[in-house]
């Protein structure tokens, strides 16, 4: 029975038992497998190995034990996430999109009227491999929980309520057959619709027993469109599974486990993952006629999404959480008397840390709407800020935003490690192993194992007479200890950008304060180390700008991309058998493509294009 | 528009006894104190409230040793337990440092109807943890391998949340648990409790919004066939011949669960006025430029959330809570004036600093007093008939994420609210250490050792026994008795004086599926 068929069957459907109503009498208390991944089903676990060199998987720590540990529980092992959903922007840009291309004039004003609903859906979690504390992406978090499916309902209700609220409204969206005194026409009127905005929501052209299912609604008076009618039919769409998941069938005649994808699935691929929204006409027009599949069709749409502003919108959220700017400090929950003499003139806002953030942000897109190279979001000195509190911080006037944007005029700034997102602490102290961290662990990929439970009441404390430095050294870098292992690989790291205060600004000394705020000494920084990029390069370094310079030289941060931006692409954690297609894009970028070309890359592999069905 | 604006009110009623309906009552307060003239029908209740890092020193946190009075050898060695004092001077009822209130709201009624637990382990190095406090050992900060491979649960309170003993009859039941922190955990179909295990997200921002979700829900016509319809949509994509993977079925089977449980939420049988709506969101609150630095502007906020938890558990519109509480509250810490945050500066300082040690003493002062003696004592005055009160059918449960040493899961402090309607014994305190075997603890300013006790997996097993929750619904004696069902210690890592690692002999984990000892009817 073929699924139309079936939905033609449920168009009189009681409500039956749930399933779990019916069998569970026969159910064990534990009725079934669970998987020990979480949302990541298969993820990748292991990478027992303690030492950085860019394992996959998390970087846990073996230890010893005994005991069952619980029976090993089977483990969904799939290459492809099962029924991906859309995450919460690409739900909300799907919606509001569909009412802007069925309604031109009125869909921003429909939109803003049930806008208010959708901060009740869920928000999504950043979610990263299992075991992997620091990170994530929010496409990731595949969960749908009794909280999604129920403010669905409630957006729908919302939604379908408010758009049909003023006639106006619905003679744009529907049709003026739908306002209109004749009664005739409303029966093709109702199904019109369906037609044309189930099209567009559901993401493929629907048949008329969709048709006849989504406008069996309407009752208890089908012979009349109304906006009560209208507003079922549309409730029904939005609750639709074809909305909310990522349906994917496969081409009906092939054969085997990993089947390519029809025009229609590609199309909502293509568009969910450039522009986080469902497909624009013309993509749409291309699945319909199925040209979509041509090679030559196909690679040029992928270039079309990828030029169009819609993009940087995926590019904002990627580098956003990749480089995991949600962790930076708030400093308005900063005070005390360090803090107050260490700030000096500069009051952070209730945006500070929103204008910080965004720096990253806008340099990413500006980046990618110019075509610059992935190495160039390391590398770049543009200066892009507008906000002023942030512009005070570099002590340099906010950009216009017109044109070319100027360079820093520092030349202390050396890119990306130097930026205030990345360097500021926002408190009163610098933090040099977590700085270290991120390099090590964000941008480059390399694990390292947790700290060992003696280490967790060290805090790096200023002092009177120390650099944080020195406090760091003397704290973690004793000959002979535990620690030395692992600071060794973090610390350097954040050495590098130590000629960079807490807030960010540049400094040559460290002004060492006492309680009371009184500075008392100054001592100068040192950022000479060694920064272990890889771990046999033992080359020297004493800035940020030579870090950067062994980083791009080594290509870890390509690889690194390479892995992140395929976890965000497909919503799951890399495995074993993605290697081919990580270092397809490793290799790309390392080449010196463009931004634009290396997001496109990953369209164009066969991952991409088809679905393992095992 | 406003959100309750679109939904149809329901008139909600007060439970009595043989299906009576009382009418709740409308007073200043949600539930101020009101005395139903019927039986309460004994529905039990069960709150859960966390407070992450611990580090709480033992000689704060718990009364007296002195109250031990009474001794019992158990599982290999001796344990100690004796009633719980409260000392009234100077218009305060003190239990202990931390366990301490204004006398006009802990009375010695109250501490009557409390326990103190000590003893308490999870036996494996944790550090940060989301869940283990309610059975989910697999998400740590340390990622022991086998942990984080093989320890991952849903939590007591999912549990609780689809039990058909728990929620018998679900008919009032429009939430079946309401989760307002980060450590619930369930399966993606929780009912049958298959798919992979999720951290389950909040079911509401703020006080009032859980009070919509609650007692404004819509029941119209229209949502009962966009249901109906949108079931029959996943079912027949289901159950059609076009081409699905086992994962895409097993994902819609969930999805089609969880339209099943929102149709019967949309049916949950009431009728009648609401209670009324509170005039203020704790949003209103905590969205104040001031909140994290006014202590009082705190409490305010999560004493709205106790009248809406009062309203809920009264009406048995929901009758399982989950709390985490942020974890610089109640306090002006000032911020990370020291390069790190209340996590660093505060919690893993507390052992070595005096400063911060008073930070973090008075943050869970603040949060006994404030928040939770507020709630038992609001729970305490919504009469059940027959003597007993709606604190009497619940279950309240405060812990902490770690013992008296930050990140150690060892001597979990365990303060509870209300005898689950009889199923637990109140008034004692219990420690369940051996006092024998101990490692050395050795901070400067805490200098308190480690004592091996009993294990939590027992604790959780009591917790569902004192809710009448029947074994087989959560316990794999193959395993282990008691929850979860994770029977592994950690070898390598903790040394009692003397040498011996295996902190936890056979005879504590042979006890696990007891109920702990004097906590039984």
């Amino acid at each position: 029975m073929t699924r139309l068929l079936t939905l033609a069957a449920a168009l009189a459907v009681s409500c039956q038992p749930s399933p779990s109503e019916r069998t569970r009498s026969g159910e064990a208390p534990y009725g079934g497998a669970s998987s020990v991944g979480g949302a990541n089903a298969g993820a990748s676990v292991g990478g027992a190995d303690a030492s950085f060199g860019g394992g996959t998987g998390s970087g846990t720590a073996s230890s010893g034990g005994s005991g069952s540990g619980g029976a090993p529980q089977p483990v969904v092992d799939s290459a492809e996430l099962p029924l991906r959903r859309l995450s919460r922007v690409q739900m909300r840009n799907a919606l509001d999109d569909a009412f802007r291309l069925a309604a031109p004039a009125q869909g921003a004003n429909m939109v803003s009227a049930y806008d208010w609903q959708i901060g009740f859906y869920p928000a999504d979690r950043l979610t990263n491999a299992s075991g992997e504390k620091h990170g994530g992406y929010g496409r990731l978090d595949q969960s749908v929980q009794q909280s999604h499916v129920d403010a669905l309902l409630e957006l729908a209700n919302i939604v379908s309520t408010s758009v049909t609220s003023q006639p106006a409204w619905i003679t744009e969206l529907v049709g003026a057959c739908a306002t209109d005194a004749n009664a005739t026409n409303d029966v093709t009127c109702l199904r019109d619709f369906v037609s044309r905005f189930g099209r567009i929501l559901l993401r493929h052209p629907l048949g008329s027993t969709e048709v006849d299912f989504y406008t069996s609604v309407s009752d208890p008076n089908p012979n009349t469109v109304s906006a009560e009618s209208i507003g079922k039919v549309l409730g029904l769409l939005i609750l639709a599974p074809d909305f909310l998941y990522f349906v994917e069938h496969g081409q009906a005649t092939a054969l085997g486990d990993v089947i390519p994808l029809t025009a229609h699935e590609l199309a909502a691929r293509l568009s969910f993952h450039f522009w986080q929204s469902g497909p624009d006409a013309e993509l749409n027009s291309l699945a319909d006629a199925g040209t979509l599949l041509d090679d030559a069709t196909f690679n040029a749409q992928v270039a079309r999404l990828a030029a169009d502003p819609k993009a940087e919108s995926a590019v904002r959220e990627f580098f956003g959480e990749w480089l995991r700017l949600e962790e930076l400090e708030n400093p308005l929950g900063q005070g005390g008397a360090v803090w107050d003499a260490l700030r000096g003139t500069f009051t952070p806002t209730l945006d500070t840390k929103k204008n910080t953030v965004a720096e990253i942000l806008d340099l990413v897109a500006y980046l990618y709407r110019n075509n610059a190279k992935l190495s160039d979001v390391l590398t770049s000195r543009a200066y892009v800020t507008q906000a002023n509190d942030i512009a005070e911080l570099y002590g340099q006037p906010a950009w216009n935003g017109q044109g070319t944007p100027p360079e820093f005029q520092d030349p202390a700034r050396a890119g990306l490690l130097t930026r205030i997102a990345l360097v500021a602490s926002y408190s009163a102290n610098t933090r040099p192993i977590m700085k270290g961290f991120r390099v090590r662990n964000a941008l480059l990929c390399q694990t390292l194992p947790p700290p060992p439970p003696s280490a967790m009441n060290a805090t790096v404390d200023l002092a009177p007479d120390l650099t944080t430095r020195e406090v760091v050294e003397r704290l973690t870098e004793t000959p002979g200890t535990a620690c030395l292992a692992c600071h060794r690989q973090l610390n350097p790291l954040g050495y590098l950008t130590e000629n960079f205060d807490p807030l960010g600004r540049t400094r040559a000394t460290q002004k060492l304060y006492d309680s009371a705020g009184m500075l008392i000494a100054e001592k100068a920084v040192n950022t000479q180390a060694a920064p272990l990029v890889t771990p046999n390069d033992m080359a020297q370094a004493s800035s940020a700008a030579e870090l950067t310079a062994q980083i791009v030289a080594s290509g870890e941060f390509e690889r690194c991309f390479s892995q992140q931006y395929f976890r965000y692409t497909f919503g799951r954690v890399d495995k074993p058998a993605d290697t081919p297609v990580l270092e397809g894009i490793q290799a790309t970028a390392v080449a010196g493509s463009t931004l634009r070309e290396l997001l496109s890359k990953v369209a164009t592999t066969t991952n991409f294009k088809t679905r393992d069905f095992r | 528009m406003s959100r309750s604006s679109s939904r149809l009110h329901r008139r909600w009623f007060l439970a009595g006894a043989g299906g009576a309906l009382l009418p709740l009552p409308l007073l200043g307060s949600l539930f101020s104190p009101g005395t139903s003239e019927a039986q309460a029908l004994r529905e039990k209740c069960f709150g859960f409230f966390y407070q992450p890092h611990g580090n709480a020193y033992q000689r704060d946190m718990y009364p007296s040793q002195a109250t031990l009075t009474n001794t019992m050898a158990y599982a290999g060695h001796t344990i100690r337990n004796g009633a719980l004092v409260g000392n009234d001077s100077a218009g305060e009822m003190r239990v202990s440092e931390v366990l301490r209130a204004p006398s006009t709201r802990l009375s010695q009624a109250l501490v009557a109807k409390m326990n103190v637990l000590m003893g308490l382990d999870v036996p494996f190095y944790q550090s940060h943890n989301t869940g283990m406090a309610l059975g989910n050992f697999g998400d740590n900060q340390q990622g022991i391998k086998s942990v984080v491979a093989n320890g991952r649960r849903p939590t007591l309170d999912q549990i609780l949340a689809w039990s058909p003993t728990f929620y018998s009859d679900a008919s009032r039941v429009v939430n079946r648990s309401v989760v307002l922190g980060d450590q619930s955990f369930a399966h993606a179909n929780p009912k049958t409790r298959v798919g992979p295990i999720e951290m389950v997200g909040k079911t509401a921002q703020g006080s009032r919004d859980l009070f919509d979700q609650l007692f404004n829900t819509t029941t119209g016509p229209r949502e009962k066939l966009l249901i109906d319809k949108t079931l029959a949509n996943y079912t027949a994509l289901r159950n059609g011949n076009q081409r699905l993977s086992s994962g895409d079925k097993r994902r819609l089977d969930d999805h089609i669960e969880s339209l099943y449980e929102l149709q019967r939420k949309l049916i949950a049988a009431t009728s009648g006025t609401p209670p009324p709506r509170p005039a203020t969101n704790s949003t209103d609150l905590s969205n104040k430029t001031e909140y994290s630095m006014d202590p009082a502007l705190q409490v305010q906020a999560y004493q709205l959330w106790n009248d809406v938890i009062v309203a809920a558990f009264s009406t048995g519109t929901s009758r399982v809570i989950s709390t985490s509480i942020w974890d610089a509250s109640f306090t002006t810490y000032p911020g990370s004036a020291y390069g790190g945050s209340w996590h660093q500066e505060v919690a893993h300082k507390a052992s070595i600093d005096a400063a911060a040690y008073t930070l973090l003493l008075t943050s869970y002062r603040t949060f006994f007093a404030d928040v939770f003696v507020d709630l038992a004592k609001k729970l305490d005055a919504v009469d059940r008939g027959g003597g007993t009160t709606l604190l009497d059918d619940c279950l309240l449960f405060w812990t902490h994420e770690s013992g008296h040493h930050t990140h150690d899961p060892i001597c979990v402090p365990v303060v509870t609210f209300g005898s689950a309607a009889g199923g637990m014994k109140t008034g004692q305190f219990c420690d369940y250490r051996d006092l024998t075997r101990k490692m050395k603890g050795g901070d400067d300013l805490q200098k308190e050792d480690y004592e091996i006790g009993l294990l939590w997996h027992q604790w959780l097993g009591s917790v569902f026994q004192a809710l009448g929750i029947p074994k087989s619904e959560y316990e794999v004696p193959a395993e282990n008795g008691g929850y979860p069902n994770f029977h592994w210690q950690q070898t390598d890592y903790y040394t009692l004086v003397g040498g011996e690692k295996t902190l936890y002999p056979d005879s504590v984990w042979n006890v696990t599926g007891e109920m702990l000892p004097w906590l039984g009817p």
